[in-house]
């Protein structure tokens, strides 16, 4: 069907050339396979069908493994074979070969199972015409080709996110191994009391970034799975059991802050959350911005956790974390939108510079079905703080 | 490099290295000649010939006291070599006074291969 051209999005058939188009007819009798042939000699002048035709299905999947073929007629009454089991025995033999079956008008219903089951159409012999023969055909060998197509670039993209995964895990993993005697040495440097004290100081701000670059991987590992769990598969996670954790991580993180926060949220069970231990990085996340980011020694966190209902049946933990400290403009605030964790949006973030822990949150808390913005923790005020606004599914 | 690191460490705190390989094959055959068995076996994940974990199998086989420490940048392969017997498992990077402590609690004398 080299000489084929396609179809067009509004349906009409370019020919621009003469094109051959070789057709099976698999049908046992001898008036409709004669009718069929005469329909398909006087289409036009540009297109030239030549039909082949066989009395029986094992006959037609013989002629497919023959010379090319580029679409099947049968009828699903043959000598060998009767009704749907016909079409089925084809397809098998031949998936990647438009079928299209010729059906009785009282037998429509085992055409239109056909249909579903990969036949490309069917048509009904006591109405069949050469126009609308010659247009189901065409039509049936062009869907069937871009089925391939998409197939083809389906199995593409898996391959690509397969390689693009593989890459990911040795960029974090051989990257987390190297970091690994920078470490060990700034630390040897920086315990040393031999050494001078400027040198220690040094060495340990090497140290410092080096523990950041190694939770910067670990957190984007962790937004890497979750893009690969199915959403269903997400524990349920206490926040109460979360909050704690939370706290004294980031509080021995940060012993030359004051840091002091404040809870507000229901006293009695448990705040069941979707997202499973990805919850804790999340929270984590946002607790640590809050406190480095802090120019002054003192910080005031309030945590405030509330029931919202959406639609009468979808239930969230609200989470509220607000802080005192420089705030945040506008126009980063923006980038907190999960259903914002669009690809255009992540590039455009990206290419902006916007801080990576922000990126990563909005995508994690959309994956989790949730949602989440950043407002100023004084409405109006930026510069007094800011608020992130965190809504996971409620589990039971 | 990481393997010299953790040599040069080691001795400063005080450590004697009696091995090392870079795969795990020759972790096992050397496991095996050395006389006496170190105290600890420092393993890495990702290495040739036998992971980290299909080496702490073998090794547990020849000697079911073995003590294997796991340190890995891979923190999928923590919970498969904890069942496959190690003691106990750092991520990389890990903490030197955590490394240090973790091998302290680990052996009682102060001998020990490194592998990886």
């Amino acid at each position: 069907m080299s000489a084929v051209s396609t179809a067009t999005a509004n349906g009409t058939a370019i020919r621009s050339r003469t094109a051959v188009l070789r057709i099976l007819l698999v049908e046992d009798n001898p008036g409709d396979a004669r009718l069929v042939k005469e329909m398909l000699a006087e289409v036009d002048k540009q297109l030239v069908f030549r039909v082949e035709q066989v009395d029986t299905l094992a006959a037609g999947i013989e002629r497919t493994r023959g010379e090319k073929i580029d679409a099947v007629l049968v009828d699903l009454g043959l000598p060998d074979s009767k009704g749907l089991e016909t079409f089925y025995r084809l397809h098998a033999a031949v998936p990647n070969l438009p079928v299209i079956v010729l059906t009785m008008l009282n037998d429509e219903d085992a055409a239109i199972e056909a249909v579903r089951g990969g036949a490309q159409d069917y048509l009904i012999k006591s109405r069949l015409d050469g126009e609308l023969l010659t247009r189901v055909i065409l039509y049936s060998i062009e869907r069937k080709r871009s089925e391939g197509a998409l197939r083809n670039r389906t199995f593409e993209a898996e391959c690509a996110q397969v390689r693009s995964e593989t890459y990911f895990d040795y960029l974090a993993h051989d990257i987390a191994n190297l970091l690994s005697p920078i470490l060990a040495y700034a630390e040897l440097i920086s315990d040393d009391s031999e050494a001078p004290s400027s040198t220690r100081a040094r060495a340990a701000r090497i140290v410092e970034q080096t523990r950041r670059a190694s939770s910067f991987i670990l957190s984007l590992r962790a937004l890497e799975e979750a893009e690969r769990t199915p959403f269903d598969e997400f524990d349920f996670v206490d926040l109460k059991d979360m909050f704690p954790l939370v706290e004294g991580r980031v509080r021995e993180e940060h012993p030359e802050k004051q840091i002091s926060v404040n809870y507000e949220m229901p006293v009695d069970g448990a705040l069941k959350v979707a997202g499973g231990v990805h919850v804790h990085s999340l929270l984590d996340g946002i607790l640590e911005n809050a406190v480095n980011y802090s120019d002054s020694e003192k910080v005031t966190v309030s945590i405030r956790v509330v029931p919202v209902e959406e639609a009468g049946d979808k239930f969230f933990w609200q989470i509220e974390i607000a802080d005192d400290g420089p705030g945040m403009v506008d126009e980063l605030k923006a980038f907190f939108v999960p259903s914002g964790a669009s690809s255009e949006r992540l590039r455009k973030g990206i290419s902006r510079g916007v801080a990576s822990s922000l990126l990563i949150y909005s995508a994690l808390v959309g994956r989790f079905g949730g949602s989440g913005w950043v407002e100023d923790r004084v409405p109006g005020d930026y510069a007094k703080g800011t608020k992130v606004v965190v809504k996971l599914p409620r589990g039971v | 490099m990481v393997i010299e690191t953790y040599r040069e460490i080691l001795r400063i705190y005080g450590f004697e290295v009696v091995g090392w390989s870079y795969n795990g094959e020759e972790a096992i055959k050397k496991f095996e000649m050395l006389d006496p068995r170190p105290d600890v076996i420092i393993m890495d994940h990702r290495l040739p010939m036998k992971n980290g974990v299909e080496t702490t199998v073998e090794i547990l086989r020849i000697d079911p006291s073995a003590k294997v420490l796991f340190v890995s940048a891979d923190t999928s392969s923590r919970s498969p070599a904890l069942s496959a017997g190690a003691l106990g498992f750092l991520r990389k990077p890990f903490e030197l006074k955590e490394f240090v402590a973790t091998i302290k609690q680990l052996g009682e004398k102060s001998m020990l291969a490194a592998s990886g």
